[in-house]
């Protein structure tokens, strides 16, 4: 069935549209008969046409400086982390493949030697605590020879016993302190970017 | 340090996730491909060059200081126009105290419709760019659609000047589509009416 009558504005926005519903088929079949509809749709065409061709504006010079000096540039700590390693990495491949292969032995001697401990779990606990002591009494031992250089009779006097445990710890508890910062700000190397 | 960024080939959703990362380039990137259709889009909403140069400017700085909250399923531009959008609209509510406000549209029912459909003539620059109309086809259009009531002027300028799709106007002003529909044609329609002389 075809229309008797001239497209409606409404109807004339729907052929516009490339619509394909229900009833265009018969619009686009009055289409065919008559001309003042096609020229009235050819028009509306060029009308939209007009429309999408003008023309794009831009703001003043230096638009993105004046909008980067209000924005806040945040670097996640993952990804600082990530550029740091990245940093790190051999630029050539043949230093990148040892590289590779050492950590990978490392990695693998590590692996090894945690699973033989675990396997010999007393032996271990035994090594372990020798170890230990060992360590602690040389640790005594040169913070004692050291105090005694440093301050003499006076660090010898101090340089036993608990105020020297004490300054021990102290040290410790510092070099741990200075330790931590500094793996914080590898880590978190966010940065505020003033333009 | 990270490698130079040869950003200009890359799709937004690249380079917004690598500006969630902190990349400079990728932001200044982002401002490039988009500062001319935003501002263009606001220009023509506000009809103010000082004002629109504010506005986009701050569509940018809300997107790119939130660009972490971006979700990926939709759109950067979509999110872009969207505050754009919404910045023009405020800023006509704004300047509304200034205007004189002609009758919302017909199908307004409540007083948010009313204010939403309303059409403004503004106190400053309304007659300077009467004088230029007429003058060339793309004036004329120009300040016909500045007359355009401000929903009308949204969707129109993003159908036609920034090319979206029907769908996507509806997802980005918040409205039914059929709505969105209506709003373009009748859109048209005041346009041809208005520019009937011109042509």
């Amino acid at each position: 069935m075809t229309l008797t009558r001239h497209l409606l504005p409404d109807e004339l926005d729907l052929l516009l549209d490339g619509e394909t519903g229900f009833g265009v088929q018969q619009l686009t079949g009055h289409l065919r008969d008559c001309a003042q509809c096609r020229d009235e749709l050819a028009a509306l065409r060029a009308f939209v046409l007009d429309i999408e061709t003008l023309p794009e504006m831009a703001p003043q010079f230096g638009f993105a400086d004046r909008v980067m000096y209000e924005v806040h540039v945040f670097e996640p700590w993952h990804v600082a982390i990530r550029t740091s390693v990245a940093g790190w990495m051999p630029a050539s491949p043949v230093m990148r493949i040892a590289a590779g292969t050492a950590l990978t032995g490392a990695a693998s001697l590590v692996t090894g030697a945690a699973a033989w401990g675990w396997a010999h779990r007393d032996a271990t606990v035994f090594v372990g605590g020798l170890v230990t002591e060992r360590a602690r009494e040389g640790l005594f031992a040169s913070l004692t020879a050291t105090a005694q250089t440093l301050v003499g009779p006076l660090g010898a006097t101090f340089g036993s016993g608990l105020p020297l445990l004490g300054l021990a710890g102290a040290t410790l508890l510092t070099g741990a302190g200075v330790g931590f910062l500094g793996l914080r700000a590898v880590a978190a190397r966010a940065r505020r970017l003033e333009a | 340090m990270p490698r130079l960024l040869d950003a200009t080939n890359l799709p937004d959703a690249d380079l917004v996730a690598l500006a969630q990362e902190g990349r400079d380039e990728a932001y200044r990137e982002l401002i490039r491909r988009y500062e001319r259709p935003v501002f263009s889009l606001v220009y023509r909403m506000v009809r103010d060059r000082e004002a629109a140069e504010d506005l986009a400017q701050e569509t940018f700085i809300k997107v790119l200081n939130n660009i972490e909250k971006y979700s990926p399923e939709f759109k950067f531009s979509s999110w872009l126009f969207k505050i754009a959008n919404n910045l023009a609209i405020d800023s006509l509510r704004r300047r509304r105290l200034n205007t004189v406000s002609i009758d919302g549209a017909s199908g307004a029912a409540t007083q948010a419709e009313i204010e939403a459909t309303s059409f403004e003539i503004g106190d400053r620059s309304e007659n300077a760019l009467d004088e230029m109309a007429n003058k060339e086809l793309g004036a004329a259009i120009e300040v016909a659609i500045a007359k355009l009531r401000p929903l009308y002027r949204s969707c129109i300028l993003l159908r036609h000047v920034d090319g979206r799709s029907y769908e996507e106007i509806a997802q980005l002003l918040d409205l039914p589509l059929g709505t969105v529909k209506t709003y373009i044609h009748r859109a048209r329609h005041e346009l041809r009416e208005a520019l009937e002389d011109t042509r």
